[in-house]
């Protein structure tokens, strides 16, 4: 174990690498086999991983803590009744709950060994088998000997506990209704709103808080679904709960989207197929925030936020153009592969699911501009050789459309 | 879809497979599940899903597809010369789409795909053309006491020819045509000795597998919807897959007596050539919701998967009861079908870029 002042050495001179020496840093210490220790390491590096989003080891406390990840914050910025998780009581109420669970646990973590963060079905097979239990042991437990640890007066515990406790209960449907979203087949589906949030006001007044701010966080289309659930109980104290819950929820959204960081790790600097995703997320949210009846209190903030949303996506798709197609296209001084063919293709579909929700958000003229230039620096390569003509017919049809890509198809011909 | 050109929603009970049409392997996405039939006056007619996910579907002249939606580069070929087709078989479409996606309209995996396939077709009818001659060698029995390998194979198989043209009526060369041409339409259904299978028994093992993979994946969902959606899946893929069974058994089964079946082919080439279709029309369009099925990951693409594949069930025609002497309740899966509440959105906005590269993908896995 490493002295404070060698470990705050360790710190400074991390927090000057850069991202790639960081991404190889952090896998190293991933494997360390002190992981406590690797993660007080890394911890004041956390606003810099959350940048860059390095897929991390799926431990038991990371998965278990997965469902609440829009709500957790800096313990410093957490406050008594906030719907909000404070970062520090995330090991300990994990060591509670890997306590009770036992065995189960053992086997739980037999199941993630070796798995990491981006392991969808992974996370999907040993949460469903998580989650529910550790909300069953977190509905009656008691803060642990090692609570004091967290700084926290040991009242705190039971009121989050029981919020963590509804929000994991319903962690399998809210994630298969966010997913079910992100794919968009299917209809909203009201009755599998309302099953989500049946009950929850009763059970923990913060967990209702956090459910609603996670299902607004991440489902295209929640504060209209929201909107439907109070109007159709209207003068209820359930309408009012819901109510003061959704707008708590979207001020907390919109604060995070004001915030200087705003949009940096989601949009800037996200892989530029997320990118695409995340801006057509907050391009719907910021449509339906602008639909709802009381939508004038939120315009002036909306506006700011869109001009914001704006600047992030002309930069994210300037770059990804440039990154992702320009530059590999300039530099391939032979004819393309297929796998490096496909993976153009792949790069100009994610510019153009980008490029399409980006749209909503600000002007056309400058989309416009730069798949004109794509498609020119295409042609370019297309003359050169490194181009077939029909892979540069395909690029012209994903960047221009198939109207152009059949011009040139018929011009071959 | 713009509800300018759209013409009214029409009920879809078609009598006949020609009149089912077939399904057409557009990549657009809301040209999803189309099919191509003849139309009642002339040319051809599209068939299109409702896209709500109600019943009910939109049929149109061949030519409105430029007004429904912006098709990709590979679909206005397609589209074009399937429109030049006099005859609708799934066989000419599978020519066809293979045709085009071999020119890499859909993709380098979708052009290597179909020129493997091309091979593979090739491959088919040049050992079922070789089992079918060596059959008829067998069944007229010139060679039964000869030493092993004398005369050699292609004597064999001259003398026989030979021997058997008169019984038919026809010269020698006229019977060594037939039976290249008797090769060629059974190879996608291949013969009882065929060591490896066919397309169509290759189609017919997908759907078991989906069907079974369904099944397996729906007894641990939850959800009543779902389980009633892989019932009505499972119940029409069921049927499809007893008819095809038979309708192969069937034909193949006329290869036990060749010198009959070429006396038959001489009085009815078109009767065997339709026989011999049958399982293709039967399972037409099923392959495409297999490899739908087979494109998910996790239980969200499946539920997506699931909602998508029910829209695309082909209904099974009545004509279906003059090609087996099996019964099945053609009309099972239609009372199990259900409204499905489809995000009518879904197939337009950002998302239509991956869903053009999944159906690439799906036309690479089905030349």
């Amino acid at each position: 174990m490493l002295n404070p002042p060698a470990l705050r050495d360790l710190r400074h001179e991390m927090s000057g690498t850069d991202d790639d020496k960081l991404r190889r840093i952090v896998a190293l210490m991933d494997r360390h086999p002190m992981p406590d220790a690797a993660q007080a390491i890394l911890d004041p590096l956390r606003p810099r991983l959350a940048l860059l989003r390095p897929p991390r080891p799926l431990r038991f406390a990371r998965l278990l803590f997965l469902p609440l990840d829009p709500v957790i914050v800096p313990a410093r910025e957490w406050r008594p009744g906030d719907a909000t998780v404070p970062r520090g009581v995330l090991i300990p109420i994990a060591q509670t709950i890997r306590a009770a669970l036992g065995q189960e646990a053992t086997a739980i973590e037999g199941l993630i060994a070796g798995r990491d963060t981006k392991d969808e079905p992974a996370i999907a097979k040993a949460g469903t088998w998580l989650w529910a239990r550790a909300a069953t042991v977190l509905a009656t437990a008691s803060a642990a000997a090692d609570w004091d640890a967290t700084g926290l007066p040991p009242t705190v515990f039971p009121p989050l506990a029981r919020a963590i406790a509804s929000v994991l209960q319903r962690a399998i449907a809210v994630r298969d209704i966010v997913r079910d979203g992100a794919i968009g087949t299917l209809a909203p589906n009201d009755n599998s709103f309302r099953a989500i949030l049946a009950g929850l006001a009763a059970e923990s007044p913060e967990g209702f808080g956090m459910v609603v701010a996670i299902l607004l966080t991440r489902l295209p289309h929640a504060a209209p679904q929201l909107q439907r659930l109070i109007a159709s109980n209207r003068g209820t104290a359930y309408s009012a709960l819901l109510r003061q819950a959704m707008d708590r929820g979207l001020d907390g959204i919109l604060s995070q989207m004001e915030d200087t960081q705003g949009f940096g790790c989601e949009i800037l600097d996200a892989p530029l197929r997320e990118a695409g995703q995340e801006v057509q997320r907050v391009a719907d949210l910021l449509r339906d925030i602008d639909s709802e009846p009381d939508a004038a209190r939120h315009r002036p903030r909306l506006k700011s936020i869109r001009l914001k949303l704006d600047r992030a996506c002309r930069t994210r798709f300037g770059n990804g153009l440039t990154d992702g197609f320009v530059n590999p296209l300039v530099a391939a001084g032979e004819p393309l592969t297929a796998a490096h063919q496909s993976g153009i293709e792949t790069r100009a579909r994610e510019l153009r699911t980008l490029e399409t929700a980006a749209r909503k958000v600000g002007g056309a003229k400058i989309y416009d501009a730069l798949l004109d230039r794509a498609a020119a620096v295409a042609a370019s390569a297309a003359a050169s050789g490194v181009l077939t003509p029909v892979r540069h017919m395909r690029l012209v049809e994903i960047l221009a459309g198939p109207e152009a890509a059949e011009a040139l198809y018929r011009h071959n011909r | 879809m713009p509800d300018l050109s759209l013409p009214p929603i029409q009920a879809y009970h078609p009598s006949t497979f020609q009149e089912r049409g077939v399904l057409i392997p557009f990549t657009t996405p809301l040209l999803g599940g189309a099919r191509a039939r003849p139309g009642r006056r002339t040319g051809l007619e599209l068939v299109i899903p409702n896209p709500s996910g109600g019943p009910g579907v939109y049929i149109m002249g061949w030519n409105a597809i430029p007004a429904l939606c912006r098709p990709t580069l590979h679909d206005r070929q397609l589209s074009e010369r399937i429109g030049d087709v006099a005859h609708i078989l799934p066989s000419t479409i599978r020519r066809i789409a293979r045709e085009v996606a071999a020119e890499g309209l859909a993709g380098d995996e979708a052009m290597q795909a179909a020129q493997v396939a091309a091979d593979a077709d090739k491959h088919d009818r040049t050992v079922t053309n070789f089992l079918l001659l060596m059959a008829l060698v067998d069944q007229i029995g010139l060679f039964k006491e000869a030493p092993p390998g004398q005369p050699d194979m292609e004597t064999r198989a001259r003398l026989t020819v030979a021997k058997i043209a008169p019984h038919i009526g026809r010269s020698a060369d006229w019977v060594a045509t037939a039976l290249e041409s008797l090769g060629d339409v059974m190879a996608t259904i291949g013969i009882d000795a065929q060591p490896a299978p066919s397309r169509v028994p290759r189609v017919l093992n997908m759907l078991r597998d989906t069907c079974t993979s369904l099944g397996a994946w729906s007894r641990a969902q939850k959800e009543a919807d779902q389980a009633a959606y892989v019932e009505m899946i499972t119940t029409a893929a069921g049927h499809t897959s007893t008819l095809a069974s038979d309708t192969i058994a069937q034909t193949r089964a006329l290869t036990k007596n060749l010198t009959e079946l070429l006396q038959r082919w001489a009085a009815d080439t078109f009767g065997i050539e339709r026989l011999a279709a049958q399982p293709e029309w039967l399972l037409d369009g099923w392959e495409h919701i297999c490899l739908i099925w087979n494109c998910t990951q996790d239980d969200a693409t499946k539920r997506a998967a699931l909602i998508e594949i029910a829209q695309l069930v082909p209904v099974m025609p009545q004509e279906a009861r003059e090609w087996s002497e099996i019964v099945v309740d053609t009309d099972a899966a239609s009372r199990l079908r259900k409204t499905i509440p489809l995000n009518e959105d879904w197939r337009t906005g950002a998302i239509v870029f991956d869903l053009i590269a999944r159906n690439e993908r799906i036309r690479a896995a089905a030349c």
